[in-house]
């Protein structure tokens, strides 16, 4: 069986999602959360094939040619920027 | 003048080209009848303001062509929140998108564009199109037009409720679970999801993208026929769109149902409903089969786990930097976290919880490796019944309209979509029509009935919905 989701590993998965959940709501949100869990867990006893089908998706490429013009999307795209200096996206630093 | 709110997108285009009133008419009509009364419904985020311009290009291209202008041409749509129109806002119901504006058009508007049809504005839905009922908007709930008590259905609640109070004879929703055609069971209207890849994605803003597609709502099968038509196509900017060719229409039509699977948790009066319905259709000539799908009531299970996975990938776009509402997190992580922690909703946040979750180590493969697996094999059962009938019928939803607030818990929620989710997990095309109605308090609400057929299967479920019309 498995374990009732606790806030603690409500928190990780949280930092996995990028998401800030408030302190005060880790708790209740855990118990949601579980039981979703527990309902959605009998897929696993769903007798299906062992293998995926090889057939299931593949990749559809299109030719590497016809570009655009270059820019002629720009002005739309940086518009939307929220943070922005010139037409440079500005970001916090990484490192 | 008729009331040209109440005319189908034939008759409207009849009287363009007769001249009997114009697509400025039908506009200012359709406008008017939304500043009356969408205050009670809230069916719209937002009614652009420039539509009379676009309305009066249609008119022009009706004088110069005729007879031969294209049936959507001056005909008013309302758009769902997710579905891009350049230069327009859209934010498919988030905070976090407040502020976005559209860069590019989604293919099917290009389309609408190429037809000179006129998008009259843009529907709630629920946020990120997750949800059933439109109470997830961040915006407000939208309300059923039959009784603003109850819910319209979701996620595509803005556009049933456009088109059921007549502010909109058509109008585009989306489909990744049910959302287009329990919303249209709960309007008492006709709602359409095409056969996955029958309508380009490009444009609509992801949700799930194994299950999403772009479909039609209307007052009639016609109406959605029309819409359909004008959108559906292969596209080079969606990969997983597909060719034209469509599955003939059987001699006769064979209405395959699922007994032991529609009679868990049904409502009395949804029952009741439906076997009358079953029984009109065979008066009119159909044959009514039992079949089976035994991992049909498992499709909950496997859809609660895809459906977060891959809206957890799909939303993690949405992080502040490039687009939408950013808050500032200290660091470049807190940035992130801030942001999507002020502008997700909470059916937003857990879908995206939940989905990391089953797509992280060590429980991949007992959730989503299986999922997936069991998706296949409920295929299989599909494509096994669709073998021996013409179409699977089923109610649309267990239950009428609910009561704005009645399922507060997310798992009740959930099970709403019973009958909706396997037409997304299989990727086949269904529709729900109006079923009768039910009452609640003194007051009829309307139910559904839906047909699935298989694949390119379209035209088919437009043959079952006119039987059934010319049957009652």
């Amino acid at each position: 069986m498995r374990p009732m989701l606790s806030a603690q590993d409500l928190k990780k998965v949280a930092d996995l999602a990028r998401i800030d959940v408030p302190e005060g709501e880790l708790a209740a949100l855990a118990g949601e959360l579980d039981a979703i869990l527990g309902y959605v867990q009998d897929v696993s006893s769903i007798p299906a094939p062992d293998a995926l089908a090889a057939t299931e998706t593949r990749n559809v490429m299109r030719a590497d040619a016809n570009p655009h013009e270059p820019g002629v999307h720009t002005p739309a795209l940086i518009a939307q920027f929220p943070e922005r200096s010139g037409e440079y996206l500005k970001v916090k630093k990484i490192l | 003048m008729a009331d040209l709110t109440t005319l189908s997108i034939a008759e409207l285009a009849r009287g363009y080209r007769a001249g009997d009133f114009s697509p400025v008419d039908a506009l200012r009509a359709c406008t008017e009848a939304i500043t009356k009364r969408d205050g009670d419904i809230h069916a719209f985020l937002e009614v652009f303001r420039d539509a009379e311009e676009a309305a009066r290009d249609a008119e022009a291209r009706i004088r110069t062509e005729g007879a031969s202008a294209p049936m959507l041409a001056g005909i008013p749509l309302a758009i769902k929140d997710n579905i891009l129109i350049e230069g327009k806002h859209a934010s498919s119901a988030s905070k976090i998108l407040e502020n976005h504006v559209a860069a590019y058009d989604a293919t099917a508007i290009a389309k609408l564009k190429a037809q000179h049809a006129v998008f009259i504005g843009r529907t709630n839905m629920d946020e990120f199109a997750l949800g059933s009922s439109t109470e997830n908007s961040a915006y407000g709930p939208t309300k059923n037009p039959h009784d603003t008590s109850r819910v319209p259905g979701g996620t595509s609640g803005g556009s049933a409720a456009a088109v059921a109070a007549n502010f909109v004879p058509a109008a585009l929703g989306s489909d990744t679970g049910g959302s287009i055609r329990q919303p249209a069971a709960f309007c008492g209207i006709y709602g359409l999801k095409p056969t996955y890849g029958r309508v380009s994605r490009s444009g609509l803003m992801a949700a799930a993208s194994s299950l999403d597609q772009i479909g039609a709502l209307a007052r009639s099968v016609d109406d959605v026929e029309t819409l359909y038509d004008a959108i559906k196509g292969q596209d080079a900017r969606d990969a997983t769109t597909i060719d034209a060719r469509e599955t003939p229409v059987p001699e006769k039509l064979v209405i395959g149902v699922p007994r032991a699977f529609v009679s868990e948790g049904l409502d009395a009066e949804v029952r009741a409903a439906f076997d009358a319905s079953l029984e009109q259709l065979t008066q009119f000539g159909c044959e009514v089969v039992d079949i089976e799908l035994p991992l049909a009531p498992k499709a909950l299970s496997i859809y609660y786990i895809i459906n977060p996975a891959e809206v957890s990938t799909n939303l993690s776009r949405f992080d502040g930097i490039r687009y939408g509402v950013h808050e500032d997190g200290g660091t470049l992580f807190g940035d992130y976290a801030r942001s999507r922690g002020a502008g997700f909703g909470k059916e937003t946040r857990r879908r995206v919880l939940v989905g990391t979750y089953v797509l992280s180590a060590g429980y991949y493969d007992a959730y989503y490796r299986a999922a997936r697996k069991a998706r296949a094999a409920l295929s299989a059962d599909y494509e096994r019944a669709l073998e021996r009938v013409s179409v699977i019928a089923t109610p649309t939803a267990p239950t009428p309209p609910f009561k704005l607030g009645e399922k507060s818990d997310p798992l009740s929620m959930y099970l709403a979509d019973i009958f909706t989710i396997s037409a997304n997990l299989t990727g086949m095309p269904a529709l729900s029509m109006p079923m009768g109605t039910a009452v609640r308090e003194g007051k009829p609400l309307p139910l559904g009935i839906q047909f699935t057929a298989a694949r390119r299967g379209e035209p088919t479920l437009f043959a079952a919905a006119r039987a059934l019309d010319r049957a009652r």
